[in-house]
C-alpha cells in the first residue's frame, strides 16, 4: 500500500526489516530520501504523526535486508577551487564560500582536518631517482583516525594501513617526509549531504595553496547510482557560488577508480586516491 | 623526541656546584612499542605433549597459525643504511590478511645483559592487500619467504603472554606455499613473547621468566639466537604428559 503526501513522502516497510525513508525538498525540484531503521512501534508512530502524515507512505515491502553499517560507507566528491587565469585563490574566496553553504541552509556542525604529506625516497645515487616513485602521499583523514594511506600515483597503488605504518616507515629510514599540508575547515550537515569547505595551508604556514570542498552524500554507496543526484547537487553548487561573481570555480575531476583496483562501492580508499588527483592538481594550478 | 633534562643546584661547603641530569631520550607522545621474546625448539613428536601442557598452563584454547612470512630488504641504493621490513600474511583466515611488522635493535647495555629475556622494538600495521606491490614498487626486495605452521596461545599471565609452536618451512618456488618443506625436518620452533613499554618491561620480562619454568622439563627458552638445543628429560616429561592426558602439572 502506498500513500504519498503533498511533499511525496514515503515510507517503506519491508517485511522482517524496518526501514523509514523521508523525502524533503532541496531547492524546487529535488528528492532525496535517507533510510532509517525503526523498529515497528516507532514507524507507527511516525505514522501518526500529523507533521509527517504528508511525508509518509507506506511501500509494499521488498524483502530487501537493510545494508549492514560496514556497506553503507558514504560516497563523497571532493572539489578543488580552480582560480582563473592569472589569479589566485585567496582567504576571502574561502570566506565567500562559507557564505554560500550558510545561504543554503548548511548549518555549520564543527570543524575538519585530514593531513597530507609528501614523501621522497632516500637514496645514496641520486642520478637513479627515475627508477623510484616519483610523488609518494601519505594521507591521514578525518573520517579515520586509526588509519593511514600511502598513494603511488603514477603507479596507481593506493594503500590502507594502520597509523602505525607511519612510525614504521620513519624506521625504515628509506623514505623520509618533506612536506605536510593541513586540509582543514568546518563541516556543515544540509539534508543527506554532508559538506566539508576547508583551507589547504602547509602544516607550519598560514599560506594558503588552495580550497577544497567535500561532498559527502549519506544515504548511497554506489558511485553509479550516486552519479545523478551528485551531479545535480554540484550544479545547483556552482550556480550558487557563480552568484558571487568570484574569480574562479570548483572542479570535481573523477579519477579512474578501477585503475586503483578499487570498485564501485566507495571507500576511505577512495577519498584518499581524490585528494591525491586534486593534490596534483593544486601543484599543476600553482606552476601554471 | 624529546631529551628529559633536570638542573640541579646544590650548595656545598666548597661553594655551588651545578649538577646537570640528562634523562633517557624516549619519544613522545607515545611510549615505544617493545616485545619481550624467548626462543627455543622441540622435536615434532613432543609437540602434541607440549600442547597438552600449555592448554592445562592457558585454560584458553588454541589458534592455529598459518602465517606467510615475506622478508624484504632494501634496494642497493635505497636508504642511508639498508633496511629490512616483513610482510606477514595469514593464511588461516577465510580471507588473508596482511601485517607489516619492523624489528627494531634489542635493548643493549649491562642491564640488558643480565636478563634471560631479549627486549626490542617492535611495530605492526595491518594493511591492505597489496602491501607487498606497494613496498615492491618502493625499491624493496624479496630476501627470503617461510611459511610458518602451527598454533599459538594467547592468555594473560602478569603480562599479555604468546606461545607460538610452529614449524619453520621454505618454499621451493616463488611464494609456492602449498609445496613448502620444514628448514628444519623434525624440529619445530617455540616463541614465547608478550608486549611491552619501557615503562613496563621489567614486569613482562618476570612474568615471560617465571612462565617459561613451567616449560622447562619439555624445552629451555632463551634469547633468539642463543639456542640450547633440545632439552634431555622432554622425552620423559612428553611421555608423562601424554600418559597423565594433560591438565597436570609435570
Amino acid at each position: 500500500m502506498e500513500e504519498k503526501g503533498e511533499n511525496g513522502g514515503r515510507v517503506r516497510i519491508e517485511k522482517g526489516f524496518n526501514q523509514l525513508l523521508c523525502r524533503f525538498v532541496f531547492g524546487s525540484t529535488t528528492h532525496y530520501q535517507k533510510p532509517v531503521n525503526v523498529s515497528p512501534l516507532t514507524l507507527a508512530c511516525f505514522c501518526s504523526d500529523d507533521v509527517l502524515q504528508d511525508r509518509v507512505s507506506i511501500l509494499p515491502p521488498t524483502g530487501q535486508p537493510p545494508p549492514s553499517p560496514a556497506e553503507t560507507m558514504p560516497l563523497k566528491w571532493l572539489l578543488h577551487w580552480q582560480p582563473n587565469a592569472g589569479t589566485t585563490v585567496n582567504s576571502q574566496i574561502l570566506s565567500e564560500v562559507s557564505q554560500c553553504v550558510e545561504s543554503i541552509n548548511g548549518a555549520k556542525e564543527g570543524r575538519w582536518k585530514s593531513t597530507l604529506t609528501f614523501y621522497r625516497p632516500v637514496l645514496r645515487d641520486q642520478t637513479l631517482q627515475a627508477e623510484y616513485p616519483r610523488d609518494c602521499l601519505g594521507i591521514s583523514l578525518q573520517e579515520q583516525p586509526n588509519k593511514y594511506y600511502f598513494i603511488l600515483r603514477s603507479q596507481r597503488i593506493v594503500l590502507e594501513a594502520d597509523s602505525t605504518i607511519q612510525m614504521i616507515m620513519e624506521k625504515l629510514q628509506s623514505y623520509k617526509s618533506r612536506v605536510s599540508l593541513y586540509f582543514e575547515g568546518f563541516q556543515y550537515q544540509l539534508g543527506d549531504f554532508q559538506l566539508r569547505v576547508g583551507k589547504v595551508v602547509p602544516t607550519h604556514s598560514e599560506n594558503l595553496r588552495g580550497i577544497v570542498m567535500e561532498v559527502e552524500y549519506l544515504p548511497i554507496s554506489s558511485l553509479d547510482k550516486s552519479r545523478q543526484i551528485m551531479e545535480d547537487f554540484v550544479d545547483i553548487w556552482q550556480e550558487t557560488v557563480s552568484k558571487r561573481s568570484l574569480p574562479g570555480h570548483f572542479m570535481h575531476i573523477e579519477p579512474n577508480f578501477a585503475e586503483y583496483g578499487l570498485s564501485d562501492h566507495y571507500t576511505s580508499q577512495h577519498t584518499a586516491v581524490q585528494y591525491a588527483i586534486v593534490m596534483a592538481q593544486l601543484i599543476a594550478s600553482v606552476r601554471n | 623526541m624529546v631529551l628529559d633534562c633536570c638542573l640541579h643546584m646544590k650548595g656545598t661547603n666548597t661553594g655551588t656546584e651545578l649538577l646537570i641530569c640528562v634523562g633517557l631520550l624516549r619519544d613522545e607522545p607515545k611510549l615505544r612499542a617493545m616485545e619481550c621474546v624467548v626462543q627455543g625448539i622441540i622435536e615434532t613428536q613432543h609437540v602434541e605433549a607440549l600442547e597438552i601442557l600449555l592448554q592445562g598452563l592457558c585454560g584458553v584454547p588454541k589458534e592455529r597459525l598459518r602465517i606467510h612470512e615475506l622478508c624484504l630488504k632494501s634496494g642497493p641504493n635505497l636508504g642511508a643504511v639498508a633496511s629490512e621490513v616483513r610482510l606477514l600474511c595469514d593464511l588461516e583466515q577465510p580471507e588473508p590478511t596482511w601485517t607489516v611488522r619492523h624489528v627494531g635493535g634489542a635493548m643493549r647495555g649491562a642491564g640488558a645483559e643480565q636478563i634471560s629475556v631479549l627486549v626490542r622494538t617492535v611495530v605492526e600495521s595491518k594493511a591492505s592487500k597489496n602491501v607487498l606491490r606497494f613496498f615492491y614498487t618502493l625499491g624493496y626486495k624479496l630476501d627470503h619467504e617461510l611459511l610458518r605452521v602451527g598454533f599459538a596461545f594467547h592468555f594473560q599471565r602478569g603480562a599479555q603472554i604468546t606461545v607460538t609452536v610452529t614449524s619453520v618451512n621454505k618454499m621451493l618456488k616463488l611464494h609456492a606455499t602449498e609445496e613448502a618443506v620444514p628448514v628444519t625436518p623434525g624440529i619445530q620452533l617455540v616463541e614465547v613473547t608478550a608486549p611491552a613499554s619501557s615503562d613496563n618491561y621489567t614486569e613482562v620480562v618476570a612474568a615471560i621468566s617465571s612462565f617459561c619454568e613451567y616449560l622447562a622439563p619439555l624445552l629451555h627458552l632463551s634469547k633468539p639466537n642463543v639456542s640450547a638445543g633440545v632439552v634431555p628429560t622432554a622425552a620423559a616429561a612428553a611421555a608423562s604428559l601424554m600418559s597423565n592426558g594433560g591438565g597436570k602439572t609435570l
